[in-house]
């Protein structure tokens, strides 16, 4: 039994290109996704975010066609939709408003995205501890903003949240890194190649250059980090910074250490998967078309290591046009050139 | 007392929903999830642990399970999944999930 020729999991960056280029080749497609709408968490809320609000940068705005083109009659969408099984016979088993539903596919592709790293010190499940990532959340979709927060860990999103709060007028009360000038100079062998993405570098440096002239406190190298609870609900966070031990008392503590592939379905499944020393993180094993060792059950996006959006969109255009090859509907020519010009944009990533 | 929200409410959105918050009537944006609600409203704790420890809203995207919630009488709703309903009843769970036992003869 087959009800779609093909189940996408996950409505984000990946997930969404893959849609709307099957579905453009005839293919029916069923999209599910556990959020209220589509997006994903990079483009959360862009609907509703259109408009007056320009805190969230030129790159959250590009999301707004990747949400347009899933609209397409050959497109099944469901929101708020729990998966919670699929099978190598290309099963998925998922609910829906408190009922569960079968739906079976020729082909499955997983766009299930990043989560963040959990980064546990002493304190960090105490209410007043919550992840950066889940405070961009807020501001996108509901409009509240982190009042006077510390935000600590390293990673891109830590400089991203730090000049969206400082637009929006509620800049941080202090940044404190946990990266150390040797952390530093390691990643310098992968200069060369973060030469050829000069955009990502120079939009890095005016991160810095914003908090900077925001004048909001900058603390290197902290380590032996611990969160205590304070009077009236706030944090007590304590930390060594160049051999002293300093404290910061705040509402709210925002920490993050960088993202991970989303792999509990590709795990649950059978997947192989292996570990990858540079991101330090488990990803599934796929070869250059997003296929896996299971027959039909292909991983697209940053759940098969993580690139960022940008990338997640041309992986999800390369699963769906390696699909409509297989399933005859576009020729060899096509799907040759297609990949060809696909692959030379996913090198600069 | 109740502690003040830790965050601030920027952006205002006029459709409004009614609904009792921890014994409290409130009034929030359409199309807010729970979570949001609960941490603009006030800086109160969702949760108590079966060991006593409390507990907030942590990544608010769906993985950590920090932010359960009893929702019209269901326990374990994560409340960062749902958006808000009129005339939801929505109560801090304090221990585990209790399961009601059926005893028929």
């Amino acid at each position: 039994m087959t009800d779609y020729d093909i189940i996408i999991i996950g409505a984000g960056p990946a997930g969404m290109s893959a849609a709307s280029v099957v579905a453009n080749g005839g293919l029916d497609v069923l999209l599910l996704d556990e959020q209220p709408d589509a997006g994903g968490q990079v483009y959360r809320n862009i609907k509703q975010n259109e408009t007056e609000q320009n805190w969230f940068g030129n790159d959250y705005s590009s999301g707004k066609h990747l949400v347009n083109a899933i609209n397409c009659n050959k497109i099944t969408k469901y929101f708020n939709a729990t998966v919670w099984r699929v099978e190598k016979n290309k099963r998925v088993i998922w609910s829906h408003n408190g009922e569960s539903k079968i739906s079976a596919a020729s082909h499955i592709v997983l766009a299930t995205g990043a989560q963040e790293r959990p980064f546990p010190f002493p304190g960090w499940t105490l209410p007043g501890v919550m992840t950066v990532g889940s405070a961009q959340i807020l501001m996108k979709s509901s409009g509240i903003f982190p009042k006077e927060a510390v935000l600590v860990g390293s990673g891109p999103l830590l400089y991203l949240v730090a000049t969206q709060m400082i637009d929006a007028n509620c800049p941080p009360k202090a940044l404190l890194e946990t990266q150390t000038l040797r952390m530093m100079m390691n990643s310098l062998i992968h200069l060369p190649k973060a030469l050829l993405n000069m955009k990502s570098l120079i939009k890095g440096f005016m991160f810095i250059q914003k908090i900077k002239s925001a004048g909001v406190p900058r603390y290197k190298s902290v380590s032996r980090l611990k969160a205590q609870s304070s009077e009236n609900g706030s944090i007590k966070f304590l930390f060594l910074h160049k051999g002293i031990r300093r404290s910061l008392t705040t509402k709210l503590l925002l920490i993050h250490q960088g993202v991970i592939p989303s792999t509990e379905i590709s795990r649950s499944i059978g997947v192989d998967h292996s570990w990858n020393k540079s991101q330090l993180a488990f990803q599934p094993i796929i070869d250059k078309w997003g296929k896996t060792n299971i027959d039909g059950i292909y991983i697209a996006g940053d759940c098969a290591g993580i690139n960022g959006s940008n990338a997640a969109v041309l992986y999800g255009k390369k699963v769906a046009t390696k699909i409509l090859y297989e399933t005859g509907k576009v020729s060899f020519y096509f799907y040759t050139k297609q990949s060809l010009c696909i692959r030379t944009r996913l090198f600069f990533y | 007392m109740k502690p003040d929200s830790k965050f601030d409410i920027l952006v205002k959105n006029t459709k409004d929903v009614n609904f009792t918050l921890f014994g409290e009537a409130v009034t929030a944006p359409k199309g807010s999830t729970l979570a949001a609600v609960i941490l603009s409203h006030s800086g109160d704790t969702f949760r108590q642990t079966e060991t006593g420890a409390l507990r907030s809203a942590f990544c608010m995207m769906g993985v950590c399970f920090e932010c359960l919630v009893e929702v019209n009488g269901n326990q374990n709703t994560q409340s960062c999944m749902i958006l808000i309903e009129d005339k939801m009843v929505v109560k801090r769970q304090v221990g585990l999930r209790q399961i009601e036992i059926c005893e028929n003869d």
